[in-house]
């Protein structure tokens, strides 16, 4: 299954500029796509694109084609969009039904509207539950949890519904370093299994480690695309207003004027490019 | 305004500890950084500064006053606390509205109300959005209309939680402006956060916490240093200071610092480009 954008445009009702303005793009299945940019770049307007919330749901014009394994999605129902493409929301307070009282009522909510038979349900639940880390929490109410947890369970509820494409905005935002971790480990294992992924995410050391591919736009536009060390090479890419790993940006503050595919993205990678002596091994 | 903490522990209704004994004294007009898991009792703690949630036992002492004597009303004019979630905060249908709720309750009215607002606007770019309805902004502006709302109260303590989530850089550099704006003119900075990297550029003090106690309490030059603590917190610190630490020598936390510090040991210094300008930070 593949979803491919040609020449596509959206502008939000009530609003005079295009949020998206004329993309492009062709995502294979099973591959992991990172998307950076500046807010109001168009990062969570291409989300609702992927996730078919626009034309569906979200009001405005729409130009261009967005084919969902090669049919228009404004030609297949949202609801069957949705069994196809899973959407973990930026903020999970938006994600989450607001009517369960347990985290696997909450994870069983979207399986229970399509209808699946009971074995089913508690085997996908348990398994995303076991996926996020999340068994031990399974009777606690949803809004009792942290927020971390809560991103959590926004994740889990998703990949209950085995979804062909995930879609993530900001899905770590309000997690620390090990729920990130966690939560990009529960990514890598989705796309292991041939989940095409596309998260929008800051932190751009962890997208530089996990991603095949990097999406940086820029004014509603893709400014570059390519591997992590091509876009951040990129000289195009200092102007979007969005950070680079650590160690990239180091490298361009030291001169450097190798090949984008030399760029280091980890202090291993810098310390080998110019022959830094480690006082000790890592 | 000096801040201590004598002794505090903390427990939730759900009988959840989240503070256990912790004592802490902060300085006028210092720059403290909390960092540590969620659940560690970072933000349990720092909400004990303006009287949000009192302290099971121990107390809490604000410019030498103990504040378990003093009203919600008198601490928020002390104390301005912009929390992590916008939409906990936010409930004005303007940005600008909003933005003026927390002084106008102080009691500014006209020219010095507007005087308030204008600069925490100014100070976050957000003045061509004062009439927006705060909703149709995104996440991230939301974030930063929350922070212009505290900062125009203007109190002698300014907090912070989880300021940098979801900003691009740009809206990182704006909290970093109005941070240093702020300590400039002698206040409190506090920031609950994740951002290793912000931390490291903003702060002189890092406290990390883990459950329900402070387990170190230095500069970044240190607290970075101390791997058995960040690792018990569950934290990491910048890849930068990972390369210092491989290198040895001297210590630098930020990229700025790593290229200081590393520009003189370039094998050909000739290669240097006009790159390091456009690269920023």
């Amino acid at each position: 299954m593949g979803l491919t954008l040609t020449h596509v445009s959206f502008t939000y009702q009530g609003t005079a500029s295009k949020a998206i303005d004329d993309v492009s793009l062709d995502l294979q299945p099973g591959r992991f796509y990172g998307v950076v940019g500046a807010t109001g770049a168009g990062k969570s307007t291409l989300c609702h694109i992927f996730s078919g919330l626009i034309p569906h749901f979200l009001k405005g014009s729409l130009d261009g084609e967005v084919a969902l394994d090669g049919q228009p999605t404004s030609a297949i129902p949202i609801d069957e969009i949705a069994t196809r493409v899973g959407y973990v929301f930026q903020n999970p307070f938006d994600q989450l039904s607001h009517i369960t009282y347990r985290v696997d009522d909450e994870v069983a909510f979207g399986l229970q509207n399509f209808g699946l038979p009971r074995d089913e349900i508690v085997a996908r639940v348990t398994h995303a539950l076991e996926v996020l880390r999340l068994a031990d929490l399974r009777d606690r109410y949803p809004f009792h949890l942290s927020g971390g947890q809560l991103q959590r369970l926004a994740v889990a509820s998703v990949l209950a519904m085995s979804p062909d494409i995930v879609v993530m905005d900001e899905p770590t935002s309000q997690l620390d370093p090990q729920g990130t971790r966690e939560v990009f480990q529960a990514v890598a294992d989705l796309r292991a299994s041939g989940v095409t992924v596309v998260l929008v995410e800051h932190k751009v050391d962890l997208l530089a480690a996990h991603v095949d591919e990097l999406i940086a736009l820029g004014d509603g536009r893709v400014v570059c695309q390519g591997s992590p060390r091509a876009v951040f090479a990129s000289p195009v890419f200092g102007d979007l207003g969005v950070n680079r790993p650590q160690m990239a940006e180091l490298a361009l503050q030291l001169g450097f004027a190798g090949e984008a595919e030399a760029l280091p993205l980890s202090p291993t990678e810098l310390m080998k490019h110019y022959g830094f002596e480690a006082l000790h091994a890592d | 305004m000096p801040i201590e903490v004598r002794q505090v522990s903390y427990a939730y209704a759900s009988g959840v500890r989240a503070l256990a004994d912790v004592s802490l004294r902060i300085g006028d007009g210092e720059r403290v950084a909390f960092v540590g898991q969620n659940g560690s009792g970072k933000t349990t703690l720092v909400k004990q500064f303006n009287g949000l949630l009192r302290p099971t036992s121990g107390s809490v002492w604000l410019g030498g006053a103990d504040i378990a004597t003093q009203r919600i009303s008198d601490l928020a004019r002390q104390v301005g606390f912009a929390f992590q979630n916008p939409d906990d905060q936010i409930f004005r249908n303007s940005v600008e509205s909003e933005v003026a709720f927390g002084p106008f309750n102080l009691g500014l009215r006209g020219a010095s109300l507007q005087a308030a607002v204008d600069e925490a606007l100014g100070a976050l770019e957000l003045a061509r959005w004062r009439d927006e309805h705060p909703y149709t902004l995104s996440y991230a502006a939301r974030k930063l209309v929350c922070i212009a709302g505290v900062a125009a109260m203007q109190t002698p303590v300014l907090v912070l939680d989880e300021p940098t989530t979801g900003q691009d850089r740009l809206g990182v550099e704006r909290i970093e402006h109005l941070l240093a704006a702020r300590s400039e003119r002698g206040t409190t900075v506090l920031v609950v956060t994740h951002d290793m990297a912000f931390v490291a550029r903003n702060f002189d003090r890092v406290i990390v916490m883990s459950a329900a106690q402070i387990h170190a309490d230095g500069a970044p030059s240190e607290v970075f240093w101390r791997d058995e603590v960040l690792s018990g917190a569950g934290l990491e610190p910048p890849p930068v200071v990972r390369l210092s630490q491989r290198l040895g020598g001297p210590r630098f936390w930020t990229v700025s610092g790593a290229a200081s510090a590393l520009q003189p040991r370039l094998p050909d210094r000739t290669s240097k480009s006009t790159l390091s300008e456009e690269a920023g930070t």
